[in-house]
């Protein structure tokens, strides 16, 4: 009684396990494929990579730059005197008329001229005009 | 348990006598189902095991037969070269190369013809030819474009195919064309550090210099301008940093371009290492280095530079002669030739040789390139009073610019000689060298340059803020034993800032007076405002910061400098 019913029960579990292994096999196949996939993906954006980094040095030379920079920009080597430290910038003016109350909330508020605010005027005219 | 006591006197005739608990068939087959299931169990233990082992240990990709199981990392034939900063220098391209199998070519005219609309620079009669013979492979076309490779595919010859190559690119040009070098159609490298370097490049290592990409530019544009300017034949120029050795900037006019090296050309010949020259007074650094290293003089000893010094045939003269005695200050800041060759005879030429021994002017200087110059001196048996008082002034001596600038470096930068290299030093520590000067004579070169370079020949090379200190010398260009009277080599050499980090040389190849000059050719007129020119620009590049305040009080009397003779 006991042995027949094990037997049924090892015959089960057998089946079972072998429904499972197909199972897992089939989908790590899956998973493998797409693995593969992947990196042969990433193979090809490497190459392209490469590619860009080559062509990227070539369009950043500096006689293409330079030429660029005369015909849109204009920019020069910096000179000496153009290096300054901190200490050498001098502080914003604070605009006395602004300074109505003694916070400090006033105070910052009128150092922050916000022109992109709508509803601020700006104190000063940051957009040039187009001669 | 109940089976054993049936019959238990059985006897098989042919299994022999057995007892009462000997095997029976029963008992046979439930053996030989323990052996099998005992076999299965092993099996399924083995399973087990090696599937832990496959979970656990990660192998390389064993099931890699036609994809990839490993992430792959792209792999071509040769490495690449950055800059000190990692800009790219050269690098690999994939390309397609053009090749026929002659013998299933058909018609090879009509081939030939076809080819040639796609690849007109292409010989018809030479293709034809290779098309026409007996071989099983010949070239056509190396390193073809996509879109040449379609066109050609879409003219349908048979026996023409494509094979994947790689071509070594270099995406700037003539930028740096000889400290590069570059490579034969098959990879392999043939000047500078391609060739220095071909092992490593061809195994796929990396090559980082010590050369930076902006500064190349700027010295390169800044010769071509100074070329064109001056109408010279050409120009060098060398930047260096004085304490660690590395070159930051090497150039020499006319160069090549690295994708298309000439055959045989002029171009090819990088002037700062293999070209050695007479550089004239710019010799007054080391000569004048030597007379205060040896305690022969010190800044206030004098010299009578009134006549001429008459040695055999010539005599040793000034140019723009002052007439009168000097001090050793003014020997140098005046540049005077009688004053220096004196300052050397008190040496004499035993030490002098010994000096420019240890300064490294004997041998050729050791640095990451095959095209090393090796200098010219004279015979030790000849080196008497004549070549000591005309080594003074840079005569009767031949080195090249990359030996002189390493000697200069080791005068600037506390005293101590060591390699040149184009190899980016990782490490902060310095690398090792020889102690040639001492720190005293660094300072009183360096005051005595920087008086050059305010008052003296090399004032247009001044930058103010960067506290340059130089030397000018402008020789006569050689044909072969004798001078040529009016065609001059120049030379500024120089270093900065205050404390100094760089040097920079630039040598032109017969400059001419132009409007400007006033009809002078000398180097305080082309080759120092050149350099002038270069410092201010890669000074900011280099993070040199410019300073105003004065801290070295250079207009004070000059003070006696006592110097400990050399041991």
């Amino acid at each position: 009684m006991i042995s027949r019913n094990l037997t049924i029960l090892g015959l089960v579990c057998a089946i079972l396990i072998s429904l499972g292994l197909f199972q897992v096999k089939y989908v790590v196949l899956d998973l493998e494929g797409s693995l593969q996939k992947i990196n042969r993906e990433i193979y090809t954006l490497q190459e392209s990579i490469h590619i860009l980094e080559a062509e990227y040095t070539h369009l950043s030379s500096h006689d293409r730059l330079a030429t660029l920079n005369s015909k849109y920009l204009d920019l020069g080597p910096v000179k000496p005197w153009q290096y300054v430290s901190l200490k050498d910038i001098p502080n914003r003016p604070i605009d006395p008329q602004k300074q109505s109350g003694k916070s400090l909330d006033t105070l910052l508020q009128s150092l922050m001229d916000d022109p992109l605010d709508p509803k601020k005027k700006p104190s000063h005219n940051y957009v040039q005009e187009k001669k | 348990m109940m089976q054993r006591d049936l019959a238990p006197q059985f006897v098989s005739p042919d299994l022999g006598v057995y007892d009462k608990n000997s095997d029976r068939p029963l008992d046979i087959a439930r053996g030989r189902l323990w052996v099998v299931a005992g076999f299965f169990v092993l099996c399924f233990l083995i399973i087990s095991l090696r599937l832990v082992e496959v979970m656990t240990l990660k192998g390389p990709g064993d099931s890699g037969d036609e994809g990839l199981t490993s992430p792959p990392t792209l792999h071509l034939g040769r490495g690449n070269i950055v800059d000190r900063n990692g800009e790219l220098l050269a690098t690999v391209l994939t390309t397609s190369s053009l090749y026929a199998n002659p013998k299933i070519v058909i018609d090879p005219e009509e081939a030939a013809a076809k080819l040639i609309t796609v690849l007109p620079y292409l010989n018809k009669d030479e293709i034809k030819k290779r098309l026409s013979s007996k071989k099983g492979f010949t070239w056509i076309a190396r390193h073809l474009t996509p879109q040449q490779k379609s066109q050609i595919i879409n003219l349908g010859i048979p026996g023409v195919d494509f094979m994947r190559d790689e071509k070594r690119v270099y995406p700037d040009g003539p930028l740096l064309s000889h400290v590069m070098g570059y490579t034969d159609p098959d990879g392999k490298g043939i000047a500078g550090v391609e060739h220095h370097f071909d092992l490593p490049l061809k195994s796929g290592d990396p090559l980082k210099l010590s050369i930076d990409k902006k500064a190349q530019y700027i010295l390169r544009t800044e010769l071509l301008a100074g070329i064109e300017k001056f109408m010279a034949d050409g120009a060098s120029g060398l930047i260096l940093d004085i304490h660690t050795g590395e070159v930051l900037a090497m150039v020499s006019l006319p160069d090549f371009d690295p994708n298309k090296p000439p055959a045989n050309d002029d171009t090819l010949f990088n002037k700062v290492t293999s070209g050695v020259y007479e550089m004239g007074s710019v010799l007054k650094i080391p000569n004048t280095a030597m007379a205060l290293e040896y305690g022969v003089a010190n800044l206030n000893s004098r010299y009578d530079a009134t006549q001429p010094i008459r040695v055999g045939r010539f005599s040793i003269k000034d140019y723009k002669p002052k007439n009168m005695v000097m001090s050793v200050a003014e020997v140098f800041v005046h540049s005077s030739n009688i004053g220096s060759a004196k300052m050397a005879m008190d040496v004499g030429p035993l030490r002098q040789q010994e000096f420019m021994k240890a300064i490294g002017f004997f041998e050729a200087p050791s640095i990451e390139l095959p095209e090393v110059g090796k200098p010219s001196l004279p015979p030790r048996s000849a080196w008497k009073e004549a070549s000591t008082m005309t080594i003074a002034y840079g005569y009767g001596m031949a080195i090249s610019p990359l030996q002189y600038a390493r000697a200069l470096a080791a005068i600037t930068n506390g005293g101590t000689l060591r390699d040149l290299t184009l190899l980016k030093q990782e490490s902060d520590q310095l690398p090792e060298g020889t102690s040639v000067v001492s720190p005293e004579t660094t300072e009183t070169m360096l005051h005595l340059m920087y008086r050059v370079a305010t008052e003296g020949t090399a004032k247009k090379a001044q930058v103010p803020g960067y506290w340059v200190g130089g030397k000018t010398g402008t020789a006569n260009k050689r044909s072969g034993r004798s001078y040529i009277s009016n065609a001059v080599v120049t030379t500024f050499v120089g270093v900065f800032p205050e404390k100094p980090k760089y040097a920079v040389l630039v040598m032109m190849d017969n400059p001419r007076a132009v409007k400007g000059t006033h009809g002078y050719t000398t180097a305080g007129w082309n080759a120092a405002p050149i350099a002038g020119q270069i410092i201010a620009r890669i000074a900011p590049l280099f993070g040199v910061k410019p300073t105003f305040e004065v801290k070295r009080d250079f207009s004070a009397p000059l003070i006696q400098v006592a110097h400990r003779p050399k041991e």
